[in-house]
């Protein structure tokens, strides 16, 4: 087994409507609330990387051919 | 969920069945492969003419196949000034999904579109000799002439005749 | 922070199984050490290869130190395994899930092999004798564990070189060509009664 390496705790406060969404997420997705928050955070660092780059965003609707930048200021 | 091992046994097993093969995987278009990706689109991939030969075959081609520029577009689903800068500039290196819906829009092979394009990298001799003298023989004029017309269709054989090869091996 | 753990591969030339070490998170200075030791070997294969009129291998020109900037996000994560003071295979790894594609995998979340290549002196085809067999099967089920321990359930995908399909095959699930891809390569995904067989053996 891989060693798991050295974990930190925190406590989240979150509103009613945040944790709703967060355990709607975790059951769609199948995983557990933390992974959700794991995964939510690699992607914003990711996106982040590349926005600071300048590079943009984007929705892509392949079949109506439309493209929509995603204004996001992180 | 308890993280399963391998036992020696089918290691052992695993590891004959390995044997031979050339075990490799290759992402999604990785972020920082850019650093990588811009070094190869400057120069170390492909040389003047064979990019030539490139914007001179989609251009040929899409004549050959009676097809204005704009029609290609939307065909193709690319953007017209994407197409345009294709067909004219040999310093632009058009994105490798661009590169496939050209490719299938014109019916020619994709890995080899995507080699000529500068997106691959290719140990093919004959292929960039093939395209070295298509370039040195075409001309941009509004309509191909016989010449022309011959050019085009001996590349293309030639370009269909590696497709074949790499799917034989 | 890295850890290891013993792996074994086996020996090609003693045809028996040597300790090694699955390293899993690399730094980037082990990328960089790492293309070093093998550029250089790879040449003189490739050299080797083409003086007999051979084909390359597709990987022909990957470079292991231009990737190393990835390490510099959470997304992604590095493993390799280790051997005599030399990395002997290397694993990229996207640690933001993507959509699993099989049927039974719908809309669940699998992990993302990004780049796995085997040293190339343990490949038959670039040196006649490889030194260590089974490189790249380790790789595979330290990716496999890593799915199981993100909550992922050891789902994993990855495209493969055409070189490497049939290898594959043997595991997981051949979903085709992918129009996505920039090279349009076959996508393969590995689902939980594949994964007890990669593991265990029995019926696949």
């Amino acid at each position: 087994m891989l060693n798991e390496p050295t974990k930190r705790t925190m406590t989240l406060n979150l509103t009613e409507a945040e944790m709703r969404a967060l355990e709607t997420l975790a059951v769609q997705k199948d995983l557990s609330k933390t992974a959700v928050i794991r995964q939510a955070l690699r992607l914003y660092q990711l996106v982040d990387s590349r926005l600071s780059k300048g590079e943009k965003l984007f929705f892509e609707d392949e079949a109506k051919r439309e493209k929509a930048e995603l204004m996001v200021m992180i | 969920m308890k993280p399963q091992r391998m036992s020696d046994e089918i290691f052992r097993k695993r590891a004959a069945e390995e044997d031979g093969c050339m075990v490799s995987a290759i992402g999604l278009e990785p972020l920082f492969a850019k650093g990588e990706e811009l070094h190869r689109r400057r120069g170390e991939a492909t040389s003047e003419p064979v990019r030539l030969a490139f914007s001179t075959l989609i251009s040929y081609r899409r004549r050959a196949l009676k097809l204005s520029m704009e029609t290609l577009a939307q065909k193709a689903r690319v953007d017209l000034d994407e197409l345009l800068q294709i067909e004219q500039d040999m310093s632009y290196v058009p994105e490798p999904r661009t590169v496939h819906q050209l490719a299938t829009e014109l019916k020619l092979p994709i890995p080899q579109l995507l080699v000529l394009s500068g997106n691959a990298t290719s140990a093919n001799a004959e292929l960039t000799d093939a395209a070295v003298r298509f370039a040195a023989r075409s001309r941009a004029v509004e309509r191909l002439n016989r010449e022309q017309s011959d050019a085009l269709n001996e590349f293309v054989k030639v370009l269909i005749k590696q497709k074949v090869q790499n799917i034989e091996k | 922070m890295s850890s290891r753990r013993t792996c074994r591969l086996r020996s090609a030339e003693r045809d028996d199984l040597v300790d090694a070490d699955l390293v899993d998170e690399l730094s980037k200075d082990d990328l960089v050490r790492a293309h070093l030791d093998w550029a250089p070997v790879r040449l003189e294969a490739l050299k080797r290869l083409r003086a007999a009129n051979l084909p390359w291998p597709e990987h022909w020109h990957w470079d292991w130190s231009q990737k190393a900037g990835m390490l510099d996000l959470l997304a992604y994560r590095c493993m390799g395994i280790e051997h005599g003071g030399r990395m002997q295979g290397l694993m990229m790894l996207s640690t933001v899930a993507v959509k699993g594609r099989l049927a039974q995998h719908l809309g669940k979340p699998a992990l993302y092999v990004e780049f796995l290549e085997t040293a190339p002196w343990n490949l038959r085809a670039l040196t006649g004798t490889p030194q260590f067999l089974g490189v790249g099967v380790r790789l595979l089920e330290a990716a496999v564990v890593f799915s199981q321990q993100e909550g992922f359930s050891g789902r994993l995908g990855l495209h493969s070189l055409p070189q490497s399909e049939g290898f594959y095959r043997r595991y997981m699930t051949d979903l085709g060509l992918d129009p996505k891809h920039s090279q349009r390569l076959r996508y393969f995904e590995m689902d939980a009664q594949q994964v007890r067989y990669f593991l265990e053996g029995g019926k696949s």
